[in-house]
């Protein structure tokens, strides 16, 4: 009940949040942000009963037929990212409170696109369907997008960031539905208990598509040029999603998928090749970024690679240590944004070149920014110093090939080394030494300060008293491997190897740092040859390239250049069905009668009249008289609905098309001899081959089953005895409704071209332009 | 711009209002026999055609009735209420039935959903008529009030 409550309470809450931020302006935030620790607070008092072993679940009936239903199932998994999302959330809503301007017109549309994110992030991590798991997933990815986008000012990085992640998701869904069809349920927990699924022929390709997923939305190698170009969003949003949680969801999915696939070497290898690649890109270039918020999103690609290899590495310790890690980073780097995002605000950059000094104008936001860069780096007694001694323990110990310990954990601390230097760099230009000339700093509001100052001194207590995380670090492994790893977790373990690891990062890392100048010199030199926006640009240019081509045909003035290739293709598909052994004629060709020749011979006639017509209004003259031949034919056939319909409709036809004629020359120009001979001979190709059809399939079978049942049964079901009207208004009544609704959205579409003008490529053309060139091709044609 | 004919003028005079009773006629008949909402509404745009032809886009686009967004709006509303009557009533959308009137008429409840049919094909002519008419002649009308206003 308390998960379904939350989530419903939560999109209601987005759906206000508009209207209470134009009431109470950006305050409105405030009570957001009650609400978020409302919710926070609620789920954390389920925590006892999860990590005791009884996970909460709730269920709501959705689209029964599909077995589709609104299943929920929060266990200590759940539980960690649950409280991460509303946790976090409270802070970025408080946070939000005082980082907008007063009267800011952009407040409402944020806090209620952040509120709805964060209710899509929350369904996300406690779903227990995977089609309800990928609704939220793509829900966060679309508010992100918005999110990203602002009013328009961010578009590029926006774009990028949405189709990358919604490429991943649909590769995602099919992954998701071939393992749905495997399984034969799509229910998550009940997926996770049937191992047979691991070794399923199937099983391969839904981990490449899931791994798709995953790595796009967490912003894994080769995928990871996203979200810095999302950094373009305001700081609570890179705060919110881009560091603490929406990025994680590809994280937990490679956590909620561990039960399956821990085992499989496809899973293990790539997760350990591509985060760690991933991990020491990231931290290598963040070491060169001198905008704050890039050397912190670079930072965060750099952690979520680390947290992909440890999650490959796939022991209970590992898992366990995953899942820590995953709190220490969502608390140190949402201080580290706010922090910079203060930063920014106060002194109107965010430039590490054109900063320093600032501890003494800023001493709130420097001891949260200094705290949080020592968890980042891994010093003690912070949360991030113990959650990396654990990695660094699981990482040790990875099980398989013997080489393969050693290697991750030389690949992981050398990661950890580069981190500590990048902490380094960023609280030392910002906070120390002097400050340059020119650089103008605000105060800072205390309710702005105090946010970071709460998430920071969190991380330093948590670190303090962190063997009450024990629960939580071995219910997730035994969530995720079914082993309880009784860790204990502690600052000080005695002298053991991830001790040592800890010294070589921060020797390592103090080193580096030293080194600043000679590393920044060297790093500005290397241009690597492919960037991943360069790629990602040349795709899509070359994507929208192609649609223009394959568009070209149809957006042609000359109905011919169109015509073409549809007769084609109808020629090619008649052709091969004519030509193709097995047709079978059966039944013999339908009655005709004496009657039927005459129409036929009239309609020969006017077809040819048509065809020879010099004018315009000729051609239109003769073509609606086959029409009325047409309707004459269905009364002889007994079907008088069927020719009043036809009589009517080509009279309108006749005269809207003369609407249409009246601006045109009276003649047609004049046309090529061969290209008419070409026009002759399609028609009579197409013409041949649809004569051909209707002699060979209509007219030869009896009445069908729902024909027969319509006779009998129609007049007395609906008391009406034209079944003609009674399938449309009462048995297929549905259809028409959705009929005459297109006729209305076409008669607003003809309102839109002809009146209000359509835009071609920036240029407006109204009515009145088609007009004029049509006089203009008139006076031409006059003058010939 | 349009050539006057008198005898269009006139015939059309005594045509319209015949033609406007005979589609009428089409849909309150259309359940038992021939007709309905598409064939009668088809029929009255025949009307608004023969109306334009006669006596010009004057005509058609003064006219406070002869526009589509009431007509298609008014067509789609009366079909949609038609059938959440039906969820109300008869527990499915769309539900048909049989209603007897006090005169103890019995009618089909499905003629309400024919007379949004009707409207909506009215409109989508006079939409045509109106719009593609302007176009094609507008030099002659000075500019009309925009249907949205």
């Amino acid at each position: 009940m308390t998960l379904l409550v939350v989530l419903a309470a939560g999109f209601a809450l987005a759906a206000l949040a508009p209207a209470l931020a134009r009431l109470a302006g950006r305050d409105a935030a405030w009570l957001l942000a009650a609400a978020f620790a409302a919710a926070t607070a609620a789920l954390a008092a389920a925590g006892p009963g999860v990590l005791a072993g009884e996970p909460v679940s709730a269920e709501l009936a959705w689209v029964p037929a599909a077995d589709l239903a609104l299943s929920l199932r929060m266990d200590a998994l759940g539980l960690l990212f649950a409280l991460i999302v509303s946790g976090i959330g409270t802070a970025v809503m408080a946070y939000s409170a005082r980082y907008f301007h007063a009267g800011d017109p952009q407040v409402g549309r944020v806090l209620g696109l952040l509120t709805l994110f964060a209710s899509a992030m929350l369904g996300l991590v406690v779903a227990d369907d995977l089609l309800l798991l990928f609704v939220f997933w793509e829900l966060t990815s679309v508010s992100s997008f918005f999110l990203i986008g602002g009013l328009g000012e961010g578009k590029p990085g926006a774009t990028r960031a949405f189709l990358v992640t919604a490429v991943g998701g649909l590769a995602m869904l099919a992954g998701f539905v071939l393992l749905g069809v495997d399984a034969q349920t799509f229910t998550l927990s009940a997926i996770l208990a049937d191992a047979a699924l691991a070794s399923s022929p199937l099983a391969p390709a839904v981990i490449v598509l899931l791994l798709a997923g995953a790595f796009t939305k967490s912003a894994q190698v080769p995928f990871h040029f996203w979200l810095p170009g999302a950094m373009v969003a305001p700081t609570p949003i890179s705060t919110y999603l881009h560091a603490a949680t929406m990025v994680k969801a590809g994280v937990y999915l490679l956590f909620r998928m561990t039960p399956l696939y821990g085992e499989v070497a496809l899973w293990r290898s790539s997760l350990l090749a591509f985060g760690l690649a991933t991990a020491l890109l990231g931290a290598v270039v963040a070491l060169k970024k001198t905008d704050l918020k890039a050397l912190l999103a670079y930072g965060t690609v750099s952690q979520l690679g680390f947290l992909t290899a440890l999650i490959g590495v796939g022991t209970p310790l590992a898992l366990a240590a995953a899942g820590l890690h995953t709190l220490a980073h969502a608390l140190y780097k949402a201080t580290l944004f706010m922090s910079v995002g203060i930063i920014d605000h106060e002194t109107g950059t965010r430039d590490l070149t054109e900063l320093g000094g600032l501890r003494r104008a800023l001493p709130g936001v420097a001891l949260a920014g200094g705290l949080a860069a020592l968890s980042m780096a891994g010093i003690p007694p912070l949360l991030g110093f113990v959650s990396k001694e654990e990695a660094f323990a699981a990482f040790a110990a990875a099980p398989g090939d013997p080489a393969l310990a050693p290697l991750v954990a030389t690949l992981a601390v050398t990661a950890s080394v580069v981190t500590f230097a990048y902490s380094a760099r960023y609280y030392w230009r910002t906070f120390e030494g002097p400050a340059p000339e020119g650089l103008h700093v605000h105060a800072a509001p205390g309710a702005f300060v105090a946010v970071p100052l709460v998430t920071a001194v969190g991380g330093l207590v948590v670190g303090l008293a962190v063997p009450l995380l024990d629960p939580l670090a071995n219910g997730v492994a035994l969530a995720t491997t079914g082993v309880d790893p009784g860790l204990h977790l502690a600052l000080w373990h005695g002298p053991t190897v991830p001790l040592a690891l800890s010294a070589v990062v921060v020797a390592g890392g103090l080193a580096l740092f030293a080194a600043r100048g000679r590393v920044e010199a060297l790093q500005g030199r290397v241009r690597l040859p492919v960037t991943g926006d360069g790629s990602f640009d040349r795709l899509y240019d070359g994507a929208i390239a192609l649609g223009k081509r394959v568009g070209e045909p149809a957006t042609s003035s000359r109905p011919a250049t169109y015509l073409l290739p549809i007769l084609g293709v109808l020629v090619a598909l008649g052709g091969a069905a004519v030509a193709w052994p097995e047709l079978g004629i059966d039944g013999s060709a339908a009655l005709s009668q004496g009657p039927d020749w005459v129409v036929i011979a009239l309609l020969a006639v006017s077809l040819v009249k048509v065809a020879q017509a010099r004018s315009r209004l000729a051609a239109v003259a003769a073509l609606g008289f086959t029409g009325f031949l047409v309707a004459a034919w269905f009364v002889l056939l007994g079907a008088p609905d069927l020719a009043l319909t036809q009589l009517l409709v080509e009279t309108l036809t006749v005269a809207l098309v003369v609407f249409a004629f009246r601006r045109l020359p009276l003649r047609f120009s004049p046309t090529p001899v061969p290209r008419q001979l070409g026009a002759v001979v399609i028609a009579v190709v197409v013409g041949a081959l649809a004569g051909t059809a209707t002699f060979v399939l209509t007219g030869r079978r009896g009445l069908s089953e729902p024909g027969a049942w319509y006779l009998t049964e129609a007049a007395g079901q609906t008391g009406g005895g034209n079944i003609v009207n009674t399938i449309l208004v009462d048995f297929r009544a549905l259809d028409t409704l959705g009929e005459i609704t297109v006729l209305g959205v076409a008669v607003a579409g003809i309102f839109a071209v002809l009146r209000l003008g359509v835009r071609v490529e920036g240029e407006a053309l109204t009515a009145r332009d088609v007009a004029e060139t049509g006089e203009a091709a008139a006076s031409e044609e006059r003058r010939r | 711009m349009m050539p006057d004919s008198l005898i269009l003028r006139t015939g059309s005079r005594a045509l319209a209002p015949l033609m406007l009773l005979v589609s009428l006629y089409l849909l309150l008949r259309g359940h038992d026999a021939v007709g309905g909402g598409f064939i009668g509404g088809l029929t009255a745009g025949a009307v608004v055609v023969l109306l334009y032809f006669s006596r010009g886009s004057k005509r058609i686009v003064g006219s406070r009735v002869l526009r589509f967004t009431p007509l298609v709006g008014t067509g789609l509303l009366i079909a949609l209420l038609y059938g959440l009557a039906g969820l109300l009533l008869d527990g499915a959308f769309l539900a048909g039935g049989k209603v007897t009137l006090p005169g103890g008429l019995e009618v089909a409840a499905s003629l309400v959903f024919d007379v949004g049919v009707y409207l909506v094909v009215v409109g989508l002519v006079v939409g045509i008529v109106r719009h593609m008419g302007y176009a094609a002649e507008s030099q002659e009308v000075t500019l009309p009030e925009r249907e949205d206003a």
